[in-house]
């Protein structure tokens, strides 16, 4: 019961960044001409973003603070190029640059998926018993996610917990937006079978 | 986005953000050194440091190999200049042997001079200096000289000279 009430929770909180959580062109300005606090902002408002896709994609650990900082380089080196519209938003650029910088990553090596540790997933509003059961979703999402392809992680993860459209995705990653649809639904119903027997679990602990 | 995905976020927890990432980050940015900006240090100076010190290790080690094959001063001072003779008594230089006159590190000097014109160590004749080395028996006739032989008669008054 609580690991359906979990998936709730989650479902009803916002993805980490929205629309109207990016940065304005003044602050673009500001960063092209070098300015500390515009940047100190700049990456503020985008490092929560960027870490969620890095570490979901390659698995926690500290290589992921260097692939973050990666990142912001490069998004930092072609700020000068960069041309703001109120309708690009700046995380999906973001985004595109650590899709590249993942994928430029493969090529060298696979990094293996790193279990997270009790302090990700720690909540200290809720008793032990959500904690273990926290973990417990968690790995198995760690392994189902395993399970799926580079592509198939990176459209699922831009889908659902970035809130990228499929245009967004498919603009971002390159491939058709038809492309996008099918790996998405391929990804989910992968996810699904695989995470079925933690639902089955959560439904046999519900009271009668 | 969710549709039928009944797994939210927290379901999948990510990594979060250090604390000081932001500065740590904005430093990288500016190019400003900072204590704890190794990371960058790694990925970027890294990489020249490891190639400064390959350089530097490479030539320390082929430094070190030359003076290792190289014989030591003192050994060197004493090496002779000229050849040692041998003991065995030199072969024979009758029966119409072929003679090299020419030194065998001089032969591609010989490659590069032009056509028709040879090269100044070969335009003396080795006619001239291989009889001598064939024919050591007589020693070669002295020089022609003129001396007039002059006949007087004691009542002639002139003398004849041939």
């Amino acid at each position: 019961m609580e690991l359906v009430l979990v998936a709730m929770d989650a479902m009803r909180e916002r993805p980490p960044v929205s629309v109207r959580g990016e940065v304005d062109e003044e602050t673009i300005d500001a960063c092209r001409s070098g300015d500390r606090v515009a940047l100190a902002h700049f990456v503020r408002t985008y490092e929560k973003a960027v870490f969620g896709f890095l570490s979901r994609m390659v698995g926690a650990g500290p290589h992921v603070e260097d692939l973050a900082q990666e990142v912001f380089l490069r998004a930092h080196q072609a700020l000068p190029r960069f041309r703001y519209r109120s309708d690009v938003r700046i995380s999906t650029w973001l985004l595109k640059i650590a899709v590249r910088l993942v994928q430029d990553n493969r090529k060298k090596k696979r990094p293996s998926l790193v279990p997270l540790t009790d302090e990700l997933v720690a909540d200290g509003r809720r008793g032990p018993e959500h904690l273990r059961r926290r973990r417990e979703l968690a790995a198995a999402f760690e392994r189902a996610a395993t399970e799926l392809s580079d592509e198939q992680r990176a459209v699922f993860l831009l889908a659902h917990f970035h809130g990228r459209s499929m245009a967004e995705i498919a603009e971002l990653v390159g491939i058709p937006e038809a492309t996008v649809k099918t790996r998405l639904h391929r990804a989910r119903a992968k996810l699904r079978m695989l995470l079925a027997p933690h639902r089955g679990e959560s439904a046999e602990e519900t009271p009668r | 986005m969710n549709h039928d995905f009944d797994f939210g976020p927290e379901a999948w927890p990510s990594q979060a953000p250090p604390s000081d990432f932001s500065d740590r980050c904005v430093s990288a940015m500016l190019d400003e050194p900072t204590p704890k900006s190794h990371r960058r240090w790694r990925g970027r100076g890294g990489t020249f440091l490891f190639l400064a010190a390959a350089l530097c290790a490479s030539s320390a080690w082929a430094t070190g190999h030359a003076q290792a094959s190289s014989p030591p001063a003192e050994a060197a001072r004493f090496v002779p200049s000229m050849p040692i003779p041998s003991p065995e008594p030199a072969p024979s230089l009758h029966g119409g042997q072929l003679i090299e006159l020419t030194p065998a590190s001089s032969e591609p000097e010989d490659e590069e001079a032009p056509a028709g014109r040879p090269p100044a160590h070969l335009q003396e004749p080795p006619e001239l200096a291989v009889p001598e080395l064939e024919e050591p028996g007589p020693p070669p006739p002295p020089p022609f000289v003129m001396v007039p032989r002059c006949t007087c008669d004691q009542d002639a008054v002139v003398c004849s000279c041939f």
